[in-house]
This record gives structure tokens, C-alpha cells and sequence, in this order.
């Protein structure tokens, strides 16, 4: 067991590392095939200096001597200086980001488990009632509306009727407490949807039926005999949605003044900052394809008929 | 003879009287399960025989209050056990018994189980559920049962999950589960219909043996007229969610009464006939949202009168002890139609 599962990371691992240098590859040249460059600079700067600031990026190189040089740099864990932000690596600069991007996002995914899973076991439990009808009016709400009123009205609510906590900026606990809320709100509804719908098919099986007869309590069977089979695809759905949570949302940022990693992946694009922008698509991939194997193993100690590499 | 009616009486276990389920379907409300009566006595195995929807399954989910609410309720009817109606009881009380008072057996073993968790853990939670067990005790008395049901050595298998069963090992566990509580009722819904021929007479063995032991009544669902003849002491035969006939075995195979009764011996496919074709009962099972008026076995009925189709006829007790619900007298019934005689 323990082996196959070490030889299943090994070989994941391994797919990780082609799937980011393709990734790499496909970044690479996209960037360079959209119109317009880093140094389009709306003043007018002298040729030499223009040269100058050509030559310090290397983009005076031919194009396959950029890419193996871009690549290799980048194997070894240095994604280069930023075209945009002087001074500043663009390790420096995604490494201060994802800090704020994922204490943001660690305290939002928790959040949305917290309320999400609950509401929908409740929901399931008490099926067509009005506890479901109010559960799943709450999620469809948390689904449609966009975050950036959410988080205007939070702001509204409880920065200036009641003011409990700060209006944004990054530092203190306090700070993170709205800005996660309104992260969580639409993930807390989707999590809330998908537990109900998984419950609902777990409760409608035949062992279900033999846990009644059993003369279980209600309690026990939902936790222990129906939540297991019906968190399966909570956690599907959670691999890719923790990637993007850790990643950052670009609105919140704005909205709550967070220096978070958001707003780097659309600056860094319009701005053809393309070793920032590279840092970004890397930094994802990498956490997409952690969390896809996060997931695959959970599997398989969620269900005991899941064998790992089948 | 007196005396010894007092007697059964005393040791009835459970006692049916009256119930009426309903189906809310989409083609309308359909009665499953209509006046049904009977009881079960210490020791005794009951069996319940009728084709798919003749509502042995209904009768027996009413009791255990386990019918999926809505679209099934039940209408009237009591089931009285240890002296309290199992149909008035709360759920909690409900889940007091379930388990404790009254095992249950599962036609499908491939799904009763929970796949999920291990056989030993769902064969433990039992009795700590039901005797406050620790959880070394559970483990032991869960060992103990998994022995006696032929799942051996136990403490090999007891953190295997399901899937790691056969389907024969699945139900001894299914078994296990029913009878680890020492229930005093145990409701085994054909037990043996999802396995295999060889396996089916050891289950059934396995259910008679422990019952016998501890003295447990069963009442065995079955559509399976091979499982009633060495098993069982009385039979209930439904059609259409009514009771047809109520019969001691011998009974019910020397003399049937009710021409259902008759054609369900006739359709057993006999290794000794000359003709190899199947016999089957003509005409279909009725629609139970729109049943005729009268007998619903009427119109597929050999020996129909003009009464048949105009009034539901009621149970009456017959010779032998038999109780019959049938306007033709049995006894002018021509025996040379049923080829089964015994």
C-alpha cells in the first residue's frame, strides 16, 4: 500500500513537471505573439536607454536563445527580475502576494467547509421542509450575487452601521475577516449544493435502509453511514476551486486594499510584464496539479474501493 | 385444542391486524397493502409468499416504520408487539426497537451493506448502540457473531470492508447484523433471492438454526414456494396487497384452497414432470391504482362466479384450520386442474 502510493506520487510528480513546462512553452510564446511589448512606454525615452533596458532583460537575444534561458532560470527556481515593478524579483513579488492570497484563501476554504457541508447535510436531512427551502435560497443567493456587492454591502454593514472591523488593508486578523467572508460566500453555497446532492443519493441507497433497521440514530446515520460517500464530490470540486481560492481574486483585492496576488496575474498581462505574468500561470499550474493529487488521494481514503492508479 | 390456542396466544410476538398501506404515484394513489392480519408466535417461522407487488414488502416496512413517507402512509391497521403498537410509536421509540427487538434481513446483500465503512465496524455499532457496549465489548460480541455465522477466523475479516465479500459472506453478515442484538422477531425480506442456488439453502439454514436457538419468530418474505415447504410452519399467501389464504404448511400443500394458491403450486417447474414447458398463471398481475371491484385475482380466476367481480371476498376459516378469502367453495374446486398434487 505504502508503496504503490509513494511510486503513484513519484509518477505524478513527474507528470506535474511536463505539464508545467508545457505550460511554460505555451506561456513563452503567447505572450510574445500578442501585440506589443514591455518597453512601449507611453513617455518618450532616449534609444540608448531603450537599448539599455533591452539588453539588461536579454530580449535583445534571439527568441530560442530566450526561451532555454528563460527555461533553465526558471527550473532552477528564479523566475527573473519583474519588467514592470524595478527592483523587485518576481519571486519577491509573488512570494508577498501569495502570503496575503492564501492566508485570504485558507481562511475562506475553511469557512466555506464550515458552513457549506452542514447547511447541506441539514438541507438533505430535512429535504422539501422549510430548512431546505431556506438553505438552498441562501446558496442560490450566495451563487448569484457578485462578490463585489457583497463585499460593498459588508462594508456598508459593518464597517460603517455597525463598525466591527476595518474597511480593508493587511496586517491583523480582523483585517481578513470580511474579505474572507465575501470569498467564501459563493464557494460556502456551491460546497452547500453539492453535500445536499450528494447526501440526497446517499440516503436513497439500500444501506441507508439497513442503518434504519438497525435502529441507528438519525445522527449517527447521516455522519457516519451517509456524509462519507456524499462528501466525494465535494472533494472533486474542491481541487481545482483551492487552487484558484490560493491564487487570489483580483476584485476582493481591489475592493478590501489587500496586496495580494490577484491583481498581479491582470496587471502583469496588460502590462506584457512577462517574466510576472510567467510567475503567475507557473505558480497556479503548480498549485492546480497538487491539488488534483490532494484530491486523487483523498479518494482514496474516502472509499475504500478506490484503488490508487486504476 | 382450547388450551392450546391460549397458549399461542400468549407467546404471540407480533400481531398485524387491519393494516392498510397507500402508494401516491404519479398515476394515482395506489393501495399496497389492504386489511392485512396476521400474527407471529415465539418460535414459529411465518411465511409470507405472493408474487412482486403483492405487498409482503409494504406490510413489512409499514411495521418496522421504515415505508418511504411520502409517497407511502400508512391508513389504518395496528401491529401490536410487546404490547405497544409498533404504526402509533415515535420514531425514537422506533429506533429502539429496530435492531434490538426486531433484526432484519435484506434481500440484497451486494447493497445493504455500507461500502464504505469496515464489516466489523457496522457489525459493531449494534450493540453499543443498543447495550451502551464499550468498544472492546462491541468488538467482542461483533467476533463472536461473525464466528457463528461462519465468517472465519473473524478477527481476520472484521476490518474488511464489503467489496472483499462474496455475496453469500455478505448476507451471512447481513444475518449476523439481525440476529447480534438476540432480536425477538427477525424480518428476513427474501433473503436469498440475489444468490446462488448452492448458497441459498445455507442462509436460509443459518436463519433457521439461530432462531431456533434463541427462540426468535421469523417471518420470512419470500416468492420462493421451495423456501416454504422445509422451513416454515405457516404461510400467508397475498395477492394485490391481500391476504388469499393463511395455511399451515402442510395445509397449504396437501389441500390448497384459494385457486391462486393452486396456480402458484402448478407454476413450481417440477424435475419429475413428463411436459418440460413452464406452467404460468394466465393474464397479468393487476393494476393496483385501478383494482376491479371484487376478487383482484378474479379475472385471471379459472373457477370465477358472477360474484367474484362484484365483492371483495373476506378471509373465512375452512377445514383444516385453513382461512380463505374466496366465494367458490373450495371443495367443488376440480382437483384434476392442479397437476400438483402432493
Amino acid at each position: 500500500m505504502l508503496r504503490t502510493l509513494t511510486w503513484f506520487v513519484v509518477q505524478r510528480v513527474l507528470w506535474s513537471c511536463a505539464t508545467l513546462w508545457l505550460v511554460f512553452t505555451a506561456t513563452f510564446f503567447l505572450m510574445r505573439l500578442v501585440p506589443g511589448g514591455p518597453f512601449q512606454l507611453d513617455r518618450n525615452v532616449s534609444p540608448e536607454i531603450r537599448r539599455n533596458l533591452i539588453a539588461r532583460f536579454r530580449m535583445d537575444l534571439p527568441l530560442p536563445q530566450q526561451y532555454w534561458e528563460h527555461l533553465f532560470r526558471t527550473a532552477r527556481g528564479d523566475l527573473g527580475p519583474s519588467f514592470t515593478i524595478a527592483d523587485y524579483s518576481v519571486n519577491e513579488i509573488l512570494g508577498q502576494g501569495f502570503v496575503v492570497s492564501s492566508a485570504l484563501g485558507v481562511f475562506a476554504l475553511l469557512g466555506a467547509l464550515g458552513l457549506g457541508v452542514p447547511a447541506g447535510v441539514l438541507s438533505a436531512a430535512y429535504r422539501g421542509r422549510s430548512v431546505d427551502r431556506w438553505v438552498m435560497l441562501l446558496a442560490t443567493l450566495g451563487i448569484a450575487v457578485p462578490n463585489f456587492v457583497l463585499a460593498s454591502l459588508c462594508i456598508l454593514v459593518f464597517v460603517f452601521v455597525v463598525p466591527v472591523f476595518p474597511a480593508g488593508g493587511w496586517g491583523t486578523w480582523r483585517q481578513l475577516v470580511l474579505p474572507s467572508a465575501c470569498l467564501a460566500a459563493p464557494f460556502a453555497a456551491y460546497i452547500a449544493r453539492l453535500t445536499r446532492t450528494g447526501m440526497l443519493e446517499v440516503l436513497g441507497q439500500d444501506y441507508i435502509r439497513l442503518a434504519r433497521a438497525k435502529g441507528l440514530r438519525s445522527s449517527a446515520i447521516l455522519v457516519r453511514h451517509a456524509l462519507r460517500g456524499a462528501m466525494l464530490p465535494v472533494v472533486s470540486y474542491l481541487g481545482p476551486t483551492t487552487a484558484g481560492i490560493l491564487t487570489g481574486s483580483l476584485v476582493l483585492e481591489k475592493v478590501f486594499a489587500l496586496p495580494g496576488m490577484g491583481s498581479h496575474f491582470v496587471d502583469a498581462a496588460l502590462q506584457r510584464d512577462f517574466t510576472l505574468a510567467m510567475g503567475a500561470v507557473l505558480v497556479y499550474t503548480l498549485l492546480l496539479s497538487v491539488m488534483m493529487l490532494i484530491v486523487d488521494i483523498s479518494y482514496v481514503l474516502l472509499d475504500p474501493r478506490v484503488k490508487i492508479g486504476e | 385444542m382450547t388450551v392450546e390456542r391460549n397458549n399461542l396466544k400468549q407467546n404471540t410476538i407480533l400481531q398485524v391486524a387491519d393494516l392498510q398501506v397507500e402508494f401516491r404515484t404519479q398515476y394515482g394513489v395506489l393501495t399496497a397493502v389492504n386489511d392485512v392480519t396476521f400474527q407471529v408466535s415465539a418460535g414459529e417461522t411465518l411465511a409470507i409468499v405472493g408474487e412482486s407487488g403483492s405487498g409482503k414488502s409494504a406490510t413489512q416496512l409499514a411495521i418496522l416504520g421504515l415505508l418511504p413517507t411520502p409517497p407511502g402512509r400508512v391508513v389504518r391497521g395496528r401491529a401490536m408487539f410487546g404490547g405497544e403498537d409498533l404504526l402509533t410509536l415515535s420514531e425514537r421509540r422506533l429506533q429502539d426497537i429496530r435492531g434490538r427487538q426486531i433484526g432484519m434481513v435484506f434481500q440484497d446483500p451486494m447493497t445493504a451493506l455500507n461500502p464504505f465503512l469496515t464489516i466489523g465496524t457496522q457489525l459493531a455499532e449494534m450493540p453499543r448502540r443498543h447495550f451502551g457496549s464499550s468498544s472492546h465489548d462491541s468488538r467482542e460480541q461483533a467476533l463472536a457473531m461473525l464466528e457463528r455465522v461462519g465468517i472465519v477466523p473473524a478477527v481476520k475479516r472484521f476490518d474488511d470492508y464489503p467489496h472483499q465479500f462474496s455475496g453469500g459472506m455478505r448476507q451471512r453478515v447481513l444475518v449476523a447484523m439481525a440476529l447480534i442484538c438476540r432480536p425477538q422477531l427477525v424480518i428476513a425480506d427474501e433473503p436469498t433471492t440475489a444468490l446462488d442456488v448452492s448458497i441459498q439453502a445455507q442462509i436460509l439454514d443459518l436463519i433457521q438454526e439461530l432462531a431456533v436457538r434463541e427462540g426468535t419468530a421469523v417471518v420470512m418474505i419470500t416468492h420462493n414456494l421451495g423456501v416454504v415447504a422445509s422451513r416454515c410452519q405457516r404461510v400467508v399467501v397475498m395477492y394485490a396487497g391481500r391476504i388469499v389464504e393463511m395455511a399451515s404448511v402442510q395445509e397449504l400443500f396437501s389441500n390448497p384452497r384459494h385457486p391462486y394458491t393452486r396456480a402458484l403450486l402448478a407454476s413450481i417447474p417440477r424435475v419429475d414432470a413428463v411436459k418440460s414447458r413452464l406452467v404460468a398463471i394466465e393474464g397479468q398481475p393487476p393494476d393496483l391504482v385501478s383494482l376491479p371491484p371484487g376478487c383482484a385475482f378474479a379475472p385471471r380466476c379459472t373457477h370465477r362466479i358472477a360474484r367474484c367481480s362484484e365483492e371483495v371476498p373476506q378471509l373465512n376459516l375452512s377445514e383444516g384450520g385453513t382461512e380463505v378469502a374466496c366465494w367458490v367453495d373450495p371443495g367443488t374446486i376440480d382437483s384434476e386442474n392442479v397437476r400438483h398434487e402432493t
